[in-house]
């Protein structure tokens, strides 16, 4: 596998993007038994962290993931998700390895007979970070849902987002103003539709549309 | 089970009927979670509240929110939220559809105090009905806004 460092015009969210997407691709085709050639072109250094991620969540899902599954809430924990210059997040690799991770929990893991999230959830999941990673919209916790499948939640303020990737491939949504019910709007959709849905959950969450309105009192 | 780990007996059915009486709205009810590296908040806890029938142990029945953690036979929970019995909403609209929440006291023979939050499909109905999608998860979210942290899992 190849990389050619170069395209020092793109600039550097698509060039992440890239490098997250490569590392998904070879993860998927590796699973798969598949080792076509990658036909992409990144700077290097960014490729290289791509595939130190990559290889890292190969390492994790070799293995039983520990009970209780991380999940990582960074809104509390100020360790944790950092900012890097330009904006971006640094620890993307730690969201990546934990999507990868929860499928392994098995079932039961609440203790209350909840499905564990399937390979299916886990590859829309990772294609989910790295949407959002282009986005720098990173979610404050990520996490098994006793739905079956894997659950985002997003906080900007009074702005709330919950985003499940059901093991159906449907995705289930939430968006929510000043934790009020009666001021949220809840849909669901095809995983086919995840740019579009992830769209309209950062636009809300970015407070580039109004989103649903809250009650009057 | 160590001696440790053992129900105790105050919370055995011990031959005692349910208790179909829900008078005090202040009663809480307990149900156990496991957590561990990430910190349970209102924010979250949806994750963890399974819809439609929702396991909970009553206050009257238990000497202390912990009394729920004896319902975890892998003894992996080890913190509990909970509920007012007068928070749970009587009924959750998600577009055109109702669901009702009923509380209902269904004792187990190790453990009396053992309770559900139920959907039902009629206010006077006790039958658990399966709503959408949608109406869970506004039922999940609803009684996640509504809970109380009591003890932090470790």
């Amino acid at each position: 596998m190849t990389f050619t460092a170069a395209a020092t015009s793109l600039d550097s969210a698509t060039v992440l993007h890239c490098a997250i997407r490569i590392a998904i691709d070879a993860h998927d085709m590796l699973s798969q038994g598949l080792f076509a050639p990658l036909d992409r072109t990144v700077p290097g250094h960014f490729a290289k962290d791509a595939i130190d991620s990559f290889l890292e969540l190969t390492e994790t899902e070799g293995q039983p993931a520990p009970f209780p599954l991380a999940a990582l809430d960074t809104s509390m924990q100020p360790e944790g998700l950092k900012r890097g210059v330009g904006g971006f997040v640094v620890d993307w690799p730690t969201l990546f390895r934990t999507a990868g991770s929860l499928r392994f929990i098995g079932d039961d893991w609440d203790g209350f007979g909840a499905p564990a999230p399937n390979q299916g959830a886990t590859t829309l999941a990772r294609e989910a970070l790295a949407h959002l990673g282009e986005r720098n919209l990173p979610p404050s916790t990520i996490s098994a849902t006793v739905e079956g499948g894997i659950g985002m939640v997003f906080r900007s303020g009074e702005r709330f987002a919950s985003l499940e990737i059901l093991n159906d491939g449907e995705l289930l949504v939430l968006l929510e103003r000043d934790s009020h019910p009666n001021s949220s709007t809840i849909f669901s959709a095809s995983g086919a539709d995840l740019v579009s849905v992830l769209d309209r959950l950062g636009n809300f969450i970015e407070r580039r549309e109004c989103g649903p309105t809250p009650p009057a009192g | 089970m160590s001696a440790e780990n053992a129900v105790p007996h105050r919370l055995r059915a011990d031959g005692r009927q349910p208790d179909h009486e829900f008078d005090d709205p202040s009663e809480m009810l307990f149900r156990r979670i496991r957590s561990g590296s990430w910190p349970i908040s209102n924010d979250n806890l949806h994750f963890l509240i399974d819809v439609p029938t929702t396991s909970v142990a009553r206050e009257r029945y238990c000497e202390q929110p912990a009394d729920v953690l004896y319902t975890d036979k892998s003894r992996k929970a080890t913190g509990v939220v909970g509920w007012r019995v007068g928070d749970v909403p009587a009924v959750v609209e998600e577009k055109a559809s109702k669901v009702f929440l009923r509380v209902v006291h269904c004792p187990e023979n190790d453990f009396y105090p053992h309770a559900e939050i139920r959907c039902v499909a009629e206010p006077d109905s006790v039958t658990p009905f399966k709503p959408d999608k949608e109406s869970r998860l506004r039922i999940r979210r609803t009684m996640s806004l509504l809970a109380m942290l009591l003890i932090e899992p470790r």
